[in-house]
């Protein structure tokens, strides 16, 4: 598996498996982010699909500034905001039955693992959007905090005051919870 | 949860599908712009070669027609009448479909229905074809339609509505009954088309019932008049050191002191009448504030104080000698009816603190003062207790908002806004009714006057936006003495402040009025 970048050098190219294999390295993670912005499982696998069907599509330029992985969480990012838009607009978002916790209960374990960052991902999921998406950015997808700015269009210093606020709200819920954590 | 494969498979569906659409509405655009084209040619040819042979078997025919016309003046008013009614209901049928008030339509098929009771009445234009074509009509109708509209406009509505109802009245007479039934119906729908159009376009006039008084120092009725000790210290030196002050002016506050040291709370807050309230939070009103200068050991010299109901004083900033403030004397402020909190210059104001995240814009504008332009992808941000109509915020990639105001730009509704900025063309340029300024809460410097033109040379609108977000002034102008007479404070939560002549009227004004006393300095 090379890396995202020449991947998607390939689909450029005309290699269509460039793409596959962009969507099996990545489409993991970001449906978890993504889910951290629109809070249902279902919407945000069908969002990743979206953003991968634009980028198909329109092929936008990747010019290295930053890391393929930001790059590609950047355009989840907006294209999740699109989407949350137009399902506001037409008042079509998927009803509660759609929403499905096994599916979301299967990811975390597949691609978290570890089944106590699973607990703290269950508790994040219940912050706020933006507490919940650089939480989600920071601690268990490693981007630094200027990746994480560059995805969120914040600046560096927002991030920061951000992750902490986040981070005594996420305090908060693990107490009343009754966990025993350890200091992020 | 798809797996991988199943992911890809759905991926690459869509993209066949979406890319299957692109061509086929690529197709369908080209043949539609090569069959017009043809078409065009080939009506274009047509005309070319036999224009003349046409036009001059019309010329030959027409005098036939002419005849005809003639030839049927003897049709009996019961053939008029059929006729009439055939038209009658047939306008009757689709003024009831096409309920949705197109008031110019209704009209055209009244005039219609008048047209012929007027011609079968009187006898004295017994012509089907002269009644069956209605152009003439249907001019008069409009402009008569178009003339009741307006009346009602101002106010005379329930006058007009009769002239309706009589055009079905009369009707009948020469009318079957089912046929008078149906134009009564007409007559009906006209009657509510007119009422809709008139509510419609009374929506739509320039509201005018707000006036302040513009010249006069007399308080206007109905608004309360804030003392202010203007003594020892200037509106000026107020408004551009302590502008978020006016913010509370009027209000009911809460406060709680943070760094200030025990002598100065000793010396300088009693709460001996305060009230307190169960939260434990204090609540006063500001009646003035003035310059004091203390002379306790400790205290700095030069401070502002400001003065609540009910309690005996408490100070607010120092004055040191480089005109910054220090800071240890610093204690927050927070409003009874909002969250907003005037921080410190530590303190960071996050985007969740402007207000929600209501979209994405591209947006590029034209600063004022240095003419720079800046476009690029900003998230937009409503203002807490601003209605998007007059101002979003935006944030950019460096992390500082930007506001925006515009008086054009008047959105609707939430919706509107989001189908306008999706746009994408969303542009402000020194022309346009706008102000910006690059957020920075410490500065004092970082206020921002910009001036909104109008395409009157003679009006001209200054904005200054509050250093801390907190509100917008704007400064009614004639075109030549800015920083006139009057001033406007546009608060968060849609109240405004006016200051007539050094006065300050406090006018509890909600959102609502905000709109009146916009579109009062644009139209005066």
């Amino acid at each position: 598996m090379d890396n995202g970048a020449s991947s998607y050098r390939r689909f450029i190219s005309g290699d269509k498996n460039g793409l596959g294999d962009i969507v099996r390295e990545y489409s993991d993670g970001m449906i978890l982010y993504i889910n951290s912005i629109v809070q249902n499982i279902c919407i945000a696998e069908e969002i990743m699909e979206e953003v991968f069907v634009e980028i198909a599509l329109k092929k936008p330029k990747y010019s290295g500034k930053s890391s393929f992985k930001t790059w590609l969480y950047a355009i989840a990012r907006h294209t999740a905001l699109d989407q949350l838009k137009h399902y506001s607009r037409f008042s079509d978002l998927p009803s509660d039955d759609m929403y499905d916790l096994s599916d979301e209960q299967d990811l975390e374990k597949s691609y978290i693992r570890d089944e106590q960052k699973i607990q703290l991902h269950q508790a994040i999921s219940v912050l706020n959007p933006d507490y919940s998406q650089v939480l989600y950015l920071v601690y268990f997808e490693g981007f630094s905090y200027n990746e994480t700015a560059g995805i969120m269009k914040r600046s560096e210093k927002q991030v920061k005051n951000l992750v902490y606020r986040a981070k005594q709200a996420l305090k908060k819920i693990l107490e009343e919870r009754g966990f025993e954590y350890e200091e992020l | 949860m798809k797996n991988y494969d199943e992911r890809i498979d759905s991926i690459f569906r869509k993209y066949e599908e979406r890319l299957a659409e692109k061509k086929r509405r690529s197709a369908i655009i080209k043949r539609a712009a090569v069959s017009s084209g043809a078409g065009a040619a080939v009506l274009l040819g047509v005309w070319f070669v036999s224009g003349d042979t046409l036009r001059n078997s019309m010329d030959n025919n027409y005098p036939d027609t002419v005849v005809e016309n003639t030839e049927t003046t003897a049709v009996t008013s019961e053939a008029v009448s059929a006729v009439t009614k055939d038209i009658t209901e047939e306008k009757t049928t689709t003024t009831v479909r096409t309920r949705k008030t197109e008031a110019k339509t209704t009209a055209v098929g009244e005039a219609r229905t008048t047209a012929a009771v007027r011609s079968s009445g009187t006898k004295e234009a017994g012509h089907p074809q002269q009644t069956a074509s209605p152009s003439p009509q249907r001019t008069e109708a409009a402009e008569r339609s178009t003339a009741v509209v307006r009346t009602t406009a101002t106010g005379a509505a329930p006058a007009n509505i009769p002239t309706a109802t009589s055009a079905g009245t009369a009707t009948r007479p020469v009318q079957p009954a089912t046929s008078a039934k149906q134009t009564t119906t007409a007559a009906h729908a006209v009657t509510t088309a007119r009422q809709t159009t008139a509510i419609a376009h009374v929506m739509t006039q320039p509201v005018t019932a707000f006036v302040p008084p513009v010249t006069s120092t007399v308080p206007p009725p109905n608004v309360e008049v804030i003392n202010r000790e203007t003594d020892e210290i200037t509106n000026e030196v107020v408004r551009e050191y302590f502008g978020e002050i006016d913010l509370f002016k009027g209000r009911k506050l809460s406060w709680y002191a943070e760094n200030v040291s025990e002598s100065v709370k000793g010396d300088y807050i009693t709460d001996g009448s305060q009230t307190r309230t169960p939260n434990g939070k204090h609540y006063f009103t500001m009646v003035k504030y003035y310059r004091y200068n203390g002379t306790h050991e400790g205290m700095p010299e030069d401070l502002v104080v400001v003065e609540f109901e009910d309690c005996d004083g408490l100070f607010l900033y120092e004055y040191t000698e480089d005109e910054s403030f220090n800071w240890d004397y610093y204690y927050q402020l927070r409003m009874e009816d909002s969250d907003v909190v005037y921080k410190n210059r530590d303190a960071e104001v996050d985007a969740s603190e402007i207000g929600e995240l209501i979209g994405s814009a591209f947006l590029s504008y034209t600063h004022n003062f240095t003419g720079k332009v800046t476009e690029g992808s900003y998230d937009v941000y409503s203002i807490s207790g601003i209605s998007p109509e007059y101002a979003v915020a935006a944030c950019d990639d460096n992390g500082r908002y930007h506001f925006y105001c515009n008086n054009e730009f008047r959105p609707a509704s939430v919706e509107d806004l989001f189908e306008k900025l999706d746009l994408n063309d969303l542009t402000f340029d020194e022309t346009a009714n706008f102000f910006n300024t690059p957020f920075s809460q410490h500065k004092v410097d970082s206020d921002r006057i910009n001036e909104i033109l109008f395409n009157d040379p003679n009006l001209s609108i200054k904005t200054k936006l509050s250093r801390k977000n907190a509100y917008i002034q704007l400064f009614a102008s004639n075109g030549h003495d800015f920083m006139g007479d009057i001033i406007f404070n546009i608060y968060q939560n849609g109240e405004i402040d006016l200051e007539l002549n050094g006065n300050n009227y406090y006018l509890r004004t909600l959102s609502s009025r905000a709109e009146e006393l916009f579109s009062y300095v644009i139209e005066n």
